[in-house]
């Protein structure tokens, strides 16, 4: 099951982000890696990439009032 | 009094006293339990020991040279004739000696489990991780509890047993404190820390007492009675009975007394130490005054609701506040708070005399604290403070003058803060414009029950002046209730008018015509007396538009688009107000006024509309009566014969469901199809007949216009009460519920029919039969029982939930932080819309247009 890549429409998608853009973010909003919200890596949604500590989960979320809301958060 | 800090505090660390430290940080050797002289001097070397502090004013301190208030007082000492245990500690030193060996005292597990252990313990503690290492303590000792037979000596082990509270046995032999003190001694340190000690500050053997702190006289004062007796405190009271009992003990040791004796004298001791420190030991009896009441002992000072931290620490209170039973006075504006004449005269505001108010202050004074308009004390420019009486009244009234200050009583016009618990939101506190009334309870206008949740069946609120200038001026600008007129939850207006006054400008702009007399009263009543009409019959419409300025324009669509209320140039030329346009959560013109007319016209604006509302009623007569529920034969026998229809119609499913004809729906059984079925078309049966009746009684049905206008209640109320009560559901389903394959015993068993499953088709008005009034009842029951177990479960969690996310907040780059500076959410809410200013969460992006280019839609 770990393997398995969760597919489904109420699972927004994951990206994980490169270092230059975890380096822009924190530089966005003027903040360290530890003020990001935080994510286990055992997290279904991403357990199947197998990340690192400390990498930055870029997620795509959506809702009724704004369509292309974007999140971020650190692989604890 | 300056206050100085001379250290910051950058750390805490909790441990134990040794002997030595107390002996050290001593001033004095407590060794005798009388307190004073003969002339009322205290003892040297007594509990009341002038080296302990002050507790009276004028004298020094004798260690510190301190006067009262400034020394906090020093800690002296008692020896103790023979080691006491400490309550607090005797489980843990029950578990050392149930986990150490009874000849080496080590603990009781093999040498390389205890390396093992020592080894995680020793990451634990680098990581600093507290939990962790508490957990491993746990282990070590749940581990070696069980070992009958030291790795180390060999020695078989006697099993160690508590009695409670404070003796322990080791096999069949008691271990009095001196044996359990030297077992502790004996564990060396690399063990201790095993066991859960940080050596440096805290030995085992520091358990059990050698040295006795004594605690200043600052925290256990003497009150002096007003005979001039002395009464001591509950700990000095204590303490004097452990000198005593240490006293003998060192007595009959040095005099070579019976041991027996010695023992007896060493447990009351220990019962008395044990009992200063915590008097609800629940195996052994409190210690009691003499006149019987329980003793209060360090432990009690501390522990729960009267304890220093919920009491005096959690819990504070305020002077200048009152709290009484509220009422209704639709009379008074929105923004006044009825405050009766007796607490007018208790609440005062501290004025400064000038030349512009002398003359009224003076005649204030003059009244004194008990003719209204009054005031209870006057401050001397140099701070000083008196009461005003008939004995100071006249050296008062001589010396007044401009620089003093008049605390007098409040009148009307003065703010003050009005609060109703519990305080889930700011519109929780409010600041209302002081009208003082007769009468006992805190008057308020209906209106604002909704934002303080309030109702008068027995509610009680809170009342506070504001005590300065600036503490008056930022209760009116960001609490007063026009402030407050939209909830920061959803951008809606959570103040507008409520019943009657809804009902009154719904009949006024349906279809009523009056006199220009009529009208012109309704108007005066508000207050309003420069309009003009030129016509003799004025329509409702016009006299509700005399309220409005005349560039206003409104316009309320329905949801089909339909333009259902419309305002032009200030005229109500299209419409019906109802609950939607003025009442309270939606109403819609409320609204689009404060927008563009601001919160100071808009209280006024509901106020008005208020006023014609209730008065238009008045003139008219308005009441609701069980006549209103009335019914003709022929209506009565349609309503009947509609309910029979349903019937037959569940009766015809009931018969294909035995057939095992019935089309089951998906995912469902065909039982479960037929209960759906069934519920559809009974509750399909009740919603027709609602139509219908509602459409045959009177016009002026007082009822049907409380719900068309929203003011109270609805259609379903009314078809209740007149035509029929409907199905009664249990979760969601008919009743199934009660005897074997039958609700009552009255039914034959597996009868599905409406009547055997909860279907009521009585009225209110009508009656309904005993199996009916008991399905009514069971519904009643389940919906009471769910209510009065949900309400406490949802506000426990929405104040768990308010605690959990008070220190957020919204930052200029729009993300959401908390005080750390953890981002929560990158955006507010996800799209950056502030709800307290959009309509429902949303914001409509046409409006908007609409509004800058003032195009009608």
């Amino acid at each position: 099951m770990a393997e398995e890549k969760i597919n489904h429409i109420l699972v927004p998608k994951h990206e994980v982000c490169t270092e230059e853009e975890v380096k822009e973010i924190l530089s966005k909003y003027n903040i360290k890696k530890d003020q990001l919200p935080r994510m286990s890596h055992k997290d279904v949604t991403i357990v199947s990439l197998d990340l690192a500590s400390g990498t930055v989960v870029k997620i795509f979320r959506s809702n009724k009032t704004e369509p292309n809301s974007i999140f971020y958060r650190v692989v604890v | 009094m300056a206050e100085k800090i001379y250290k910051k505090i950058n750390k805490i660390s909790f441990g134990m006293q040794s002997p030595e430290f107390i002996g050290e940080t001593s001033v004095a050797k407590i060794v005798t339990a009388e307190l004073y002289e003969k002339e009322g001097y205290p003892v040297d070397g007594g509990l009341m020991d002038v080296h302990l502090g002050v507790i009276d004013p004028g004298l020094r301190c004798k260690t510190c040279g301190g006067k009262l208030k400034e020394c906090m007082g020093h800690f002296g000492h008692i020896e103790l004739a023979r080691p006491v245990i400490h309550i607090n500690f005797a489980t843990q030193v029950y578990n050392l000696l149930r986990s150490t060996c009874n000849e080496c005292h080590r603990i009781l597990i093999d040498e390389k489990k205890l390396e093992m252990q020592k080894e995680r313990m020793e990451k634990a503690k680098k990581a600093n991780n507290s939990d962790r290492m508490r957990f491993i303590t746990k282990d070590v000792l749940s581990k070696s509890r069980l070992i009958k037979k030291c790795a180390y000596c060999k020695a078989k082990q006697d099993a160690v047993k508590i009695e409670k509270p404070t003796t322990y046995y080791q096999g069949d032999k008691r271990l009095s404190p001196i044996e359990v003190r030297a077992k502790l001694e004996k564990i060396n340190d690399a063990d201790a820390e095993l066991l859960g000690f940080n050596t440096k500050t805290s030995r085992p053997e520091w358990m059990v007492l050698k040295v006795l702190p004594i605690p200043p006289v600052t925290m256990r004062p003497s009150i002096t009675l007003e005979s001039g007796e002395r009464s001591e405190d509950d700990l000095t009271h204590k303490l004097g009975d452990i000198v005593r009992i240490n006293q003998r003990l060192f007595e009959n040791i040095n005099a070579g007394a019976p041991e027996m004796i010695i023992e007896d004298l060493w447990d009351l001791l220990q019962y008395h130490i044990t009992t200063y420190m915590d008097n609800t030991v629940s195996t052994i009896p409190p210690a009691r005054h003499r006149s019987g009441q329980e003793l209060k002992t360090l432990t009690e000072r501390i522990k729960s609701k009267e304890g220093r931290f919920r009491h005096n620490l959690a819990g504070k209170r305020v002077n200048f506040a009152a709290r009484t039973v509220i009422s209704p006075d639709p009379c008074i504006k929105f923004n006044e708070v009825g405050i009766p004449k007796s607490v007018a005269m208790e609440l005062t505001i501290p004025e400064r005399v000038t030349e512009w108010n002398k003359e009224w202050l003076i005649k204030a004074v003059k009244n004194g604290p008990k003719q209204y308009p009054g005031a209870n004390y006057v401050i001397w420019p140099n701070g000083k403070k008196k009461k005003i009486t008939s004995e100071t009244m006249e050296q008062i009234m001589e010396e007044l003058a401009v620089g003093f200050t008049v605390e007098r009583h409040v009148i009307d016009g003065d703010q003050a803060l009005f609060n109703r618990q519990p305080s889930l939101h700011r519109m929780s506190l409010m600041c209302h414009k002081v009208k003082v009334l007769p009468g006992k309870s805190f008057r308020m206008n209906p209106s604002v029950c909704n934002p303080y949740n309030a109702d008068f069946d027995g509610d009680e609120m809170n009342l506070h002046i504001p005590q300065t200038e600036e503490a008056r001026a930022e209760a009116e600008v960001l609490m007063e209730v026009q402030t407050q007129i939209i909830t920061p939850k959803n951008g809606y207006n959570i103040i507008g008018c409520v019943e009657d006054s809804i009902t009154g400008c719904y009949l006024l702009t349906k279809s009523q015509e009056i006199s220009k007399e009529e009208a012109t009263n309704i108007l005066t009543s508000i207050g309003i007396d420069n309009v003009k009409f030129s016509k003799e019959k004025v329509t409702g419409s016009e006299l509700f538009s005399t309220l409005f300025p005349e560039d206003f324009n409104f316009i309320r669509k329905n949801k089909e688009g339909e333009v259902v209320v419309r305002f032009k140039n200030g005229k109500l030329d299209k419409g019906i107000i109802d609950k939607n346009t003025i009442g309270e959560n939606n109403g819609e013109l409320i609204r689009e006024f404060y927008r563009k007319y601001g919160q100071d016209k808009t209280i006024v604006l509901m106020g008005n509309i208020f006023q014609m509302g209730i008065n238009t009623l008045l003139k008219l007569g308005f009441t609701t009566g069980v006549s209103d529920t009335d019914l003709s034969d022929d209506v009565r026998k349609k309503v009947d014969s509609m309910i029979k229809r349903a019937y037959i119609k569940v009766e015809e499913n009931i018969v294909e469901y035995k057939k095992g004809k019935i089309e089951a729906l998906p995912g469902k059984t065909s039982l479960e199809t037929l209960e759906i079925k069934a519920m559809e078309i009974l509750n399909k049966a009740r919603t027709e007949i609602g139509d219908f009746v509602k459409d045959f009684v009177t016009k002026d049905n007082a009822s049907i216009i409380m719900a068309k206008s929203g003011a109270k209640g609805n259609i379903l109320n009314f078809t209740q009460m007149t035509g029929c009560i409907g199905q009664q559901a249990l979760g969601g389903k008919r009743i199934t519920r009660g005897y074997r394959n039958r609700t009552l015993s009255t039914f034959k068993e597996n009868d599905l029919g409406p009547e055997a499953r909860g279907f009521v088709k009585g009225s209110f008005k009508k009656g309904i039969s005993p199996t009916e009034f008991f399905f009514h009842a069971m519904t009643g029951r389940d919906s009471l029982m769910d209510n009065a177990l949900r309400t406490p479960k949802s506000g426990y969690l929405y104040r768990r939930l308010a605690n959990a996310l008070q220190d957020l907040k919204v930052e200029y780059d729009h993300t959401v932080r908390n005080a750390s500076k953890e981002i929560v959410q990158f955006k507010y809410g996800e799209d950056s819309i502030d709800v307290s200013k959009s309509e429902g969460g949303t914001i409509s992006v046409i409006n908007a247009i609409h509004d800058v280019l003032g195009e009608k839609a």
